[in-house]
């Protein structure tokens, strides 16, 4: 339709930005372990009218090519994180989303720019080729691609988008992306190639958020087999999986885009970081996310070696967890005193080796949704003190537990030199490391903790992340933060006219918890790939939410 | 034996045991392995109680990012690790964690295990069959995944992997105790107390357990250096002394992370652990050489 996008100077930002740090990428969405970016994203309303604005940044041109395109050859990726449940629409952690980005489509094309956005040649392609807002944001029309192809052989229609959207609202789903459609009354099928989505009230954020990867299409009627095989419409088909040590992916032929290019993709699970370092050195991977943090110097910066890199920023923020629901924390003063005693710089060069800088909000450091206002606190020693003394606790009159996971070892070394942080300041602090699946049981899901640290990825949009992160009942308030100010401040937002008056909402929101402290804000963390030199396409591998992997346009030069 | 020490020492050790510590003694001291052992063990009790007086826990916890992965240098013997921090202070102030790992661990094992296996051995019949069948139970599990799924439920502390390994030891010194016990009810002097009309709880523990405890301290020296493996291999998984406590293989699982770069991290409380482990296994196994039935006569104890 008309494209009729607004200059917008953060969006220029941020393309310069991605361009600066050296990748763009494609890309859906994901949550928990690691989740979300920041939100910034831009979802002017004029993008809800508008489809395919043709923004050519989603295809970012490689240089390092030589010539032709090659087709074949299997892709050997030493993947992070154990990937978890596999159905794409309950699926929570970050590891999941980014194996299973490369099978699934989500409706709503995302662009490396965070655009949304119709055209089929974009870093995170929609499936949608048209979609008509009403003016009052009510009623939602989707027109559907022809000739999209599942992978088990069905086509896509109408049905297929009703079916998934259902199911993602029905409560007895669990679906992590429920709420988008909070406020949707009914999916209508209008006829094979249109959807109708009517809203019962309006939610600003709705559009966009149908380009998170956890609202992707999957087809009518594969609810109960789509946690063990994964059936969807990406350029690959999932072969199998052995959780915690390997998985398969296939080249599916009838992929109605560009590609793929290679016959195969073979995940392999290998969490610790210099195992896959090593091996990626010794030729058993093609391609590894996570350079280690103290390698990642010598290997990005080294053009003699057989591998070449990508980094950019940020790939997941991570903050301190505190218990809200309990003392200490459940006192004001006494959470900003904690804040107060932590040096983040000092934790970025101790325990990221300095890749990675302070933040105080979660959103991207481009983000037009970013409160800019805020700054990280310095330590402070003396500032902590007196905040201690005001609080209704003695400094001294607990010994805390600080559960950190091993999953991300340099958390256990941050968690290591917070705890002299704390000492420092009289506070008596214990670490306890966990295996990832005990700190998720015990920390997000059953809230059994004291102090923790975890960090997000893929928070690429606003609503979603200070939703799901702070308000009350939001799905990943596993620290029992509540605020009414905070509440009422991110409902306005979400019931907002359009993009323009919803941004000073969020950045009121980030004011309200920087002030409340209900989690230390700690750092953004450099994301890095390595891949083989004959290993091609390593622009094009990053989704849009700077997390999830998208191996469509990979090629291999195997000759 | 513990609990004999401390009521009656001037009867436990009569005239005739004493005579038999100092001939046990006496063979130590030709026994190569023995010896070698035992200085070793001696040299590290000595470290484990010196060094905490010369060295703070506070001071092998200070950081100094500035300074990391240092090489060993005289102001850093043996350099520094990821923090910057001390690798010299920490490896000493390890060998006191290691040493109190294996010892307690073992004393629980041997508290609970030696009595059982007393009993069984001396009591005999469906006592016997009840306890060592149980036993035989709980020694069908790799001890080190038992103690791992104990950790992993009570919580991963150093002291909770003390206990967890001493609850995984226990049939070990059962079985051993319960052997030997049944060889010692059946010598006169056993007879001779029962005779006598000594209560049983009396016969077992101050003639029966006294007199099968040589093959016990094999077991228990033995024991404590798997002790101190395994719990080093429950803190490198991370279930056992957590950070920032100078635990040896605590130490080894942050050096893996940074082998290539600062393999110091790893060489020094790897040898910790190495020392450590060959001085009890060489103690043990000099003792046990010591005890052989070709070259031993009563009680085990060489006389020639």
């Amino acid at each position: 339709m008309t494209d009729d996008n607004h200059f917008d100077p953060t969006d220029v930002d941020r393309r310069r930005f991605l361009k600066a740090t050296g990748l763009a990428g494609a890309g859906g969405m994901t949550a928990m372990a690691g989740c979300a970016g920041g939100g910034d994203d831009t979802e002017e309303p004029t993008d809800t009218t508008g489809g395919g604005d043709g923004n050519g940044d989603a295809t970012p041109a490689e240089t390092e090519e030589p010539g032709e395109i090659q087709e074949g050859g299997t892709l050997i990726w030493g993947h992070s994180e154990v990937t978890q449940n596999l159905d794409i629409h309950q699926t929570a952690t970050a590891s999941t989303g980014r194996f299973l980005n490369s099978v699934y489509d989500a409706l709503v094309g995302l662009t490396s720019d965070l655009e949304l956005s119709t055209d089929p040649d974009i870093a995170s392609p929609g499936l949608a080729t048209d979609w008509e807002v009403s003016d009052d944001l009510m009623t939602y029309t989707f027109s559907l691609r022809e000739g999209v192809t599942f992978h088990d052989g069905t086509e896509l229609t109408a049905e297929d988008v009703k079916y998934s959207y259902d199911r993602i609202a029905n409560p007895d789903t669990g679906a992590i992306m429920q709420f988008v459609f909070g406020s949707t009354e009914s999916v209508e099928v209008e006829d094979d190639y249109t959807v109708v989505v009517n809203q019962s009230e309006r939610y600003q954020p709705f559009l966009r958020q149908l380009a998170f990867s956890g609202t992707s299409i999957v087809p009518a009627d594969s609810g109960d087999t789509i946690g063990d095989e994964p059936i969807g419409t990406g350029p690959f088909e999932f072969v199998m999986r052995q959780q915690g040590n390997r998985a398969e992916l296939e080249a599916f032929d009838d992929y109605w885009g560009e590609g793929p290019y290679l016959d195969a993709v073979e995940e392999r699970t290998v969490t610790d970081p210099d195992s896959r370092l090593t091996g990626i050195e010794e030729g058993d991977f093609d391609l590894i996310n996570d350079i280690p943090l103290d390698d990642i110097n010598d290997v990005v910066g080294n053009e003699d070696d057989d591998l070449k890199t990508r980094t950019w920023s940020p790939l997941s923020w991570a903050f301190l967890n505190m218990n809200n629901t309990e003392p200490p924390f459940d006192d004001p003063d006494f959470r900003k005193a904690v804040d107060f005693c932590i040096d983040k710089q000092a934790l970025v060069e101790g325990a990221l080796f300095g890749n990675g800088e302070p933040t105080a909000s979660p959103s991207f450091p481009n983000s037009a949704f970013r409160n800019s206002d805020i700054s990280p606190r310095q330590q402070d020693f003396d500032r902590a003190a007196e905040l201690f003394e005001q609080s209704e606790y003695d400094v001294d009159e607990f010994d805390l537990t600080f559960k950190v996971t091993t999953n991300y070892p340099w958390h256990v070394d941050a968690a290591t030199i917070m705890q002299q942080f704390f000492q420092q300041a009289g506070l008596n602090v214990e670490i306890q490391q966990l295996q990832w699946s005990d700190w998720l049981s015990q920390v997000f899901a059953n809230q059994d903790f004291t102090l923790s640290m975890v960090n997000f990825f893929t928070f690429w949009e606003p609503a979603y992340l200070y939703t799901s992160l702070w308000t009350s009942d939001g799905s990943f308030n596993f620290r029992g933060y509540a605020s009414d100010e905070y509440d009422q401040a991110v409902a306005d937002a979400a019931a907002a006219d359009g993009r323009e008056e919803a941004i000073p909402l969020y950045q009121e929101a980030q004011s309200i918890i920087h002030e409340d402290v209900p989690d230390v804000m700690l750092w953004f963390r450099d994301g890095t790939v390595a891949a083989k030199n004959n290993v091609y396409g390593l622009d094009t591998v990053l989704s849009p939410n700077n997390s999830e992997l998208n191996f469509g346009r990979m090629w291999m030069d195997q000759s | 034996m513990a609990a004999e020490t401390e009521t009656g020492s001037a009867r436990v050790l009569d005239r005739y045991q004493r005579e038999r510590l100092v001939k046990l003694a006496r063979s130590i001291r030709r026994n190569t392995k023995a010896l070698v052992g035992l200085a070793l063990i001696l040299g590290l009790v000595v470290l484990a109680i010196v060094s905490p007086m010369l060295i703070s826990e506070q001071a092998a916890n200070q950081m100094n990012v500035q300074d990391r992965f240092a090489a060993p240098s005289l102001e850093h013997p043996f350099g520094t690790d990821n923090f910057g921090r001390d690798m010299f202070s920490r490896t000493l102030l390890g060998v006191r964690i290691s040493l109190y790992v294996g010892i307690t661990s073992v004393a629980i094992a041997s508290s609970v295990g030696v009595p059982l296996g007393g009993l069984a051995g001396y009591a005999g019949g469906a006592v016997d069959d009840l306890i060592m069948r149980t036993m035989d139970i709980l020694m069908s599990f790799p001890p080190i995944l038992v103690a791992m799924t104990i950790t992993a439920v009570i919580g991963p502390t150093l002291n909770n992997a003390i206990l967890a390994l001493g609850l995984v030891y226990i049939p070990y010194f059962a079985r051993v105790t319960r052997s030997e016990a049944i060889s010692v009810s059946q010598e006169e002097f056993v007879e001779a107390a029962q005779a006598l009309g000594e209560r049983d709880s009396y016969v077992l523990f101050r003639e029966v357990l006294p007199n099968a405890a040589a093959p016990i301290i094999v077991q228990a020296s033995i024991s404590i250096s798997f002790a101190i493996l395994a719990a080093a291999g429950l803190s490198f998984l991370g279930l056992g002394a957590q950070p920032p406590t100078p635990s040896w293989g605590l130490m080894l699982q942050q050096a893996k992370q940074y082998l290539t770069q600062a393999p110091w991290m790893a060489i020094f409380p790897g040898l910790g652990i190495a020392t450590t482990v060959l001085g009890f296994n060489l103690f043990g196994d000099g003792i046990r050489d010591i005890l052989d039935p070709d070259a031993n006569t009563e009680f085990g104890v060489t006389d020639e």
